[in-house]
């Protein structure tokens, strides 16, 4: 097992290499020039004139942020300060990237850890409900449900909530976004605390979870009614087992399986969904970090999200591995590697 | 818990007698009424984005002028190809001119044609002048939502012939020869489906300035053939193996020919599902991406670009409603057909 991960760890690097060439060239083939929007900024009016003082801070910014050398080197200067953890300074207000980051992981990683659990949690009894009792009212009803939920556009989903459920002209259930009051104070009790928190946080969890939810739980019911077909479960029967034995002891752990490794494609999902759910709520995450990175475009930030965000896919595949071997043990740590 | 468990049924799809396969796959996907509702469905935005001209446009279709015939929805088009020019009627506001009769678009808007006798927040909610409402400088809902429809349609298919072209090829390359080749591919599609997609979409839009449909279009294909490719790479891998492929490598076939006349058409059937969800995916996307503002120019009307004038306000409840249920609505027919596919190649999931 141990010789598996760091043997899996260490592919990592290649992976991790290749894709930050590949984002590192898109986003500096790009045309458009940070230096430019960032004079343009400061200066009044938006807009600056090409005046000789703004000449030469260009030339300042260029140089600070090394966009004055070819793009290979670039690469090679941001690769050396990777290697240190250093992601460089935000062109946007100059400070450490690793320091904004740290300040906008928390939320985004709870809110993702949260929505895997909640997904699953409910998707896996679900799954088994509708597929052992495939064709049953209830079976085609959620089989419905599910299928309108998994086709429903996470940012419409979010934009219906904030129209309607937060808005004092309609119902104003929830507050339209932020992780906690404005009015919040230290003196609050704990309950009162985790109480402001889960208010802010309903909504967002909805829309963020809802979609991969509906996912898992189709293909838990279909994972399940396939296992449901082999042999060993009608042997299963036929020798007078209980109904609730095969189905939570012989027949869920097969169907598990395919579930797992689905994790591998939720995790990336949730993180790209995660720009969209708390840019409309107002989050204070990674997602809304990146927005508003994209609009100024502040490499160092892309570049460390965009990085980050592919690590996180590569945890999840390995930890969709690590699952599908200790749910089927046929599969052996050592032989997964070639 | 009670478990009823039904005994396999066979795979093998029955068939009559001198049947394609295509044929067999076509009657089992029209028993499913849903499916065939879905692709209705389809059919009639791809009737409406064809005839979007005609239903909505600030020109009537026909009017008569001083007791002169004139067609300004097709001059339109004449002038599109350079076949025509305006002439005389290239300044004029349609809307001003006095006609004898006309017929008129059952919209008489364009998506770009802003309405300037709205002043307040309530003018702008649906009437009877602007069925859906209008946006906050005053363009027709209905006219965007209308006119949207060609870039939803066009999204999904020249996205996901994209992905079908690369994943097809690769996934056939991999099948076939095995080997060096197919690590080698493997590999990739490993390499993309790490990438985190959505994310590497939006960067690539948002650092190109001048986001155009075609980007978008393009970066969904080239991220979005990873399915497709492993799923013929099966299929070619099972149908290698078959006798009459060794048959044709006896006659001395090349490579190519056995590929794509021999072995590709009894290995696509199954891609069809792939590509249906990937049509509908590739709406979502684009959706979301017009909706945070990236890719295409704010000129270009779509539907989640309309959505995405909600952003901000909260009382436009109709931006929010209607541009928000046709994708909703679209996203849905496409994984409904997938879905009606999906049953109609394989009998034994069907419960």
């Amino acid at each position: 097992m141990g010789k598996y991960l760091l043997q899996r760890l260490l592919l990592f690097v290649p992976t991790l290499f290749l894709i930050t060439l590949l984002s590192f060239g898109i986003s500096r083939l790009a045309p458009g020039d940070p230096a430019a929007l960032k004079v343009g900024v400061t200066a009044e009016g938006g807009i600056a004139g090409r005046t000789g003082l703004n000449e030469r801070t260009l030339e300042l910014l260029r140089r600070q942020w090394h966009l004055d050398k070819p793009i290979w080197q670039q690469y090679l200067l941001w690769l050396r300060d990777l290697v240190r953890l250093d992601f460089g300074r935000s062109f946007q207000d100059n400070r450490p990237v690793l320091e904004k980051i740290a300040e906008r992981l928390p939320i985004t990683l709870a809110m993702n850890i949260a929505a895997v659990l909640i997904a699953y949690g409910i998707a896996i009894p679900l799954g088994i409900y509708s597929a052992t009792h495939s064709g049953s009212f209830g079976d085609r009803l959620t089989t419905f449900l599910l299928f309108a939920l998994y086709s429903l556009p996470t940012f419409w989903v979010g934009m219906l909530a904030i129209t309607f459920l937060c808005n004092p002209e309609y119902i104003a259930l929830f507050p339209t976004g932020g992780v906690r009051s404005v009015f919040h104070s230290e003196q609050w009790s704990l309950w009162r605390r985790i109480a402001d928190y889960v208010w802010h946080l309903t909504l967002p969890m909805l829309v963020y979870t809802y979609g991969s939810f509906a996912f898992i739980s189709r293909q838990m019911r279909s994972a399940m009614l396939e296992v449901l077909r082999q042999d060993y479960i009608r042997t299963a029967y036929a020798k007078g087992l209980p109904g609730r034995v095969v189905i939570w002891k012989h027949a869920l752990r097969n169907s598990l399986i395919p579930i797992l490794t689905l994790l591998a494609g939720v995790l990336p999902a949730l993180i790209g969904g995660s720009v969209i759910v708390e840019t409309i709520f107002s989050i204070p995450g990674m997602g809304e970090l990146s927005f508003r990175a994209l609009v100024a475009r502040d490499y160092p930030v892309i570049m460390a999200v965009f990085t980050l965000s592919a690590v996180l896919t590569l945890v999840g595949i390995l930890l969709a591995d690590i699952l599908y071997a200790i749910a089927d043990p046929r599969i052996s740590f050592a032989r997964k590697v070639q | 818990m009670r478990g009823s468990v039904s005994p396999p049924d066979a795979v093998e799809l029955p068939k009559e007698y001198g049947e394609s396969y295509g044929r067999a796959v076509w009657r089992q996907f029209r028993k499913n009424v849903v499916g065939i509702a879905s692709l209705g469905f389809v059919v009639f935005l791809a009737i409406v984005a064809f005839l979007a001209d005609f239903l909505a446009n600030d020109k009537p279709i026909i009017a008569s002028v001083k007791g002169r015939l004139i067609f300004p929805v097709f001059q339109q088009y004449g002038v599109a190809l350079g076949l025509t020019s305006w002439g005389e009627w290239g300044r004029v506001d349609w809307r001003a001119i006095r006609y004898e009769w006309a017929i008129w678009p059952p919209v008489p808007y364009r998506p770009e044609t802003t309405d300037p006798k709205l002043q307040t927040l309530r003018d702008r909610a649906p009437s009877a002048r602007h069925w859906l409402g209008t946006d906050e400088i005053g363009r027709d809902v209905l006219a965007g939502i209308i006119h949207g429809t060609r870039y939803a349609l066009s999204i999904g298919f020249v996205a996901m012939g994209i992905a079908l072209a690369i994943g097809i090829f690769l996934g056939a390359l991999a099948g076939y020869y095995g080997g060096v080749v197919d690590i080698l591919i493997s590999r990739l599609i490993e390499l993309v489906l790490t990438l985190p997609t959505f994310f590497l979409i939006i960067t690539v839009v948002a650092m190109v300035q001048q986001g155009s449909i075609w980007l978008i279009m393009a970066m969904i294909g080239a991220t979005g053939w990873t399915g497709v490719a492993r799923f013929v790479r099966g299929e070619v891998l099972r149908v290698r193996a078959m006798e009459y492929i060794t048959a044709a490598q006896a006659l001395g076939y090349s490579a190519t020919r056995i590929i794509f006349r021999h072995v590709l058409p009894n290995a696509l059937a199954p891609v069809l599902v792939a590509a249906a969800f990937g049509v509908a995916n590739a709406v979502l996307i684009e959706s979301a991406l017009s909706f945070l503002g990236f890719g295409v120019p704010p000129t270009v009307v779509t539907w989640g670009s309309m959505l995405a004038k909600a952003r901000g306000t909260v009382t436009t409840w109709w931006l929010v409603l209607f541009p928000g249920m046709m994708i909703f609505a679209t996203v849905a027919a496409y994984n409904l057909i997938g879905d009606a596919l999906r049953d109609a190649l394989d009998p034994r999931l069907r419960t």
